[in-house]
């Protein structure tokens, strides 16, 4: 039984594959048979580049979120912070390292100075709160090495047990050129300055 | 010839050995049926245009203005790298006129790397480092393919190099050129031209890369 069920099959196999023959000769009219030349220019290639500004701990690679956080600063006191300044993308990139205020006694923040070192050579002192100042790192650059100071020189009772918030914001400069790079990187970092009591001369 | 070989396989049903031999003629007649019958529809082919079996097709690329045949851009977005121009010169170098087409295939655009500013526009960057069409730097760039012959250069196809854009040459060179023959010996430049879009680009661009081939297809005139 088993075996006539499958010579049936083989038969039934056998028809298709001749009609099916039979039917692509019937039907086939042309081949593609003309004459084709092909040049191909392969795997052309364009890749852009990047940038990326990193803020680094001095003495280590994690990104620094927060740098000063200082309590109990009186007059004449001052707090030091290391930061480096790190080239992550490939492109080099001129940068503003500017303050800006964002929240706490406003008296407190303007009273404070922030001097910036960089390579360990003194480059500018100002005011916490209009502090701006211009650098760049080139393309071959891996890094600036910064250490930035808070200085509190005013001596008033009103800037006891106070506190100043503000932000350290590293950035790249757009550049004017219309053929310049339209990367654009920007990083914040978070500072808190408390102050504690003194005797007022 | 199957009625013989079906007389075979009905008289040794009993028998599987011969059946399997019978299966594999017939699978041999089949093969050399088919082969013979390919042959022949050459030989149709052929009888009808009998004006091209004397000759030749093919096609010459020559580079100009250019040390290197391939494209190969690096660091756009860096000052200066927003846009580019490569001329080819094509050249019919075989015996017959042919239909010229020119095409840009295969655009496969990849993210190379996920650095931070890129990730603040583009959060699933960083899972996708090394697909293909993944990367966004296609879609900010034009491509431009610019014939160049005796009625001056003229663009005949304009797409972004997106992913999805991979057919559009090919369609816009039939549109605007229609059948565009170029004679025996004769010479025609082709321009690549990439330029950034009007939309400009953004961080979400930063380390792709995008891949294409040019494709110069020569065919054979067909008479109507």
């Amino acid at each position: 039984m088993k075996k006539m069920a499958n010579s049936g099959t083989s038969r039934w196999i056998w028809r298709v594959a001749f009609f099916g023959l039979a039917l692509f000769v019937s039907i086939a009219q042309v081949t593609d048979a003309d004459l084709l030349d092909r040049e191909i220019i392969a795997a052309n290639t364009i890749s852009s580049t990047s940038l990326d500004i990193g803020v680094r701990h001095s003495f280590g690679a994690t990104e620094m979120t927060t740098l000063f956080s200082t309590f109990g600063l009186v007059e004449g006191g001052f707090d030091v912070r290391g930061v480096r300044i790190v080239r992550l993308g490939d492109l080099g990139f001129e940068y503003r390292v500017r303050t800006e205020q964002s929240s706490g006694d406003t008296v407190l923040c303007q009273a404070l100075d922030l001097v910036y070192i960089k390579q360990w050579q003194l480059v500018t002192q100002a005011d916490l709160l209009s502090f701006v100042h211009q650098d760049s790192l080139g393309d071959s650059d891996r890094q600036d090495r910064i250490i930035l100071a808070v200085v509190l020189d005013e001596d008033a009772a009103e800037l006891m047990n106070k506190t100043c918030s503000f932000s350290i914001v590293v950035e790249s400069i757009p550049s004017s050129d219309p053929a310049g790079t339209k990367f654009f990187d920007s990083e914040v970092i978070a500072n808190t300055i408390s102050t504690g009591t003194w005797e007022i001369e | 010839m199957p009625t013989t070989l079906y007389s075979i396989a009905r008289s040794n049903r009993k028998n599987p050995r011969v059946l399997w031999q019978s299966a594999v003629l017939i699978g041999l007649i089949v093969a050399v049926g088919y082969l013979m019958s390919t042959a022949l529809f050459r030989d149709v082919e052929e009888s009808g245009q009998a004006s091209f079996l004397a000759g030749t097709l093919d096609l010459e690329v020559e580079v100009r203005n250019s040390q290197t045949e391939v494209m190969q851009i690096e660091a756009f977005g860096a000052p200066g790298v927003v846009a580019d121009t490569k001329r080819w010169r094509v050249r019919n170098v075989g015996s017959l006129d042919g239909e010229l087409q020119v095409s840009l295939a295969n655009i496969i655009n990849t993210e190379l790397a996920c650095h931070e500013p890129e990730s603040l526009v583009d959060n699933s960057c960083d899972g996708v480092i090394g697909q293909p069409d993944t990367g966004e730097l296609g879609a900010v760039l034009v491509g431009q393919i610019i014939l160049d012959d005796d009625d001056g250069a003229r663009t005949v196809a304009s797409a972004t190099l997106d992913s999805a854009q991979s057919e559009a040459y090919q369609a816009q060179w039939q549109s605007n050129l229609g059948q565009y023959v170029l004679p025996a010996g004769e010479a025609v430049d082709i321009i690549l031209e990439w330029e950034i879009g009007e939309a400009g680009y953004t961080n979400a661009v930063q380390s792709d890369l995008v891949q294409f081939d040019l494709v110069f297809d020569l065919e054979q005139l067909i008479s109507p």
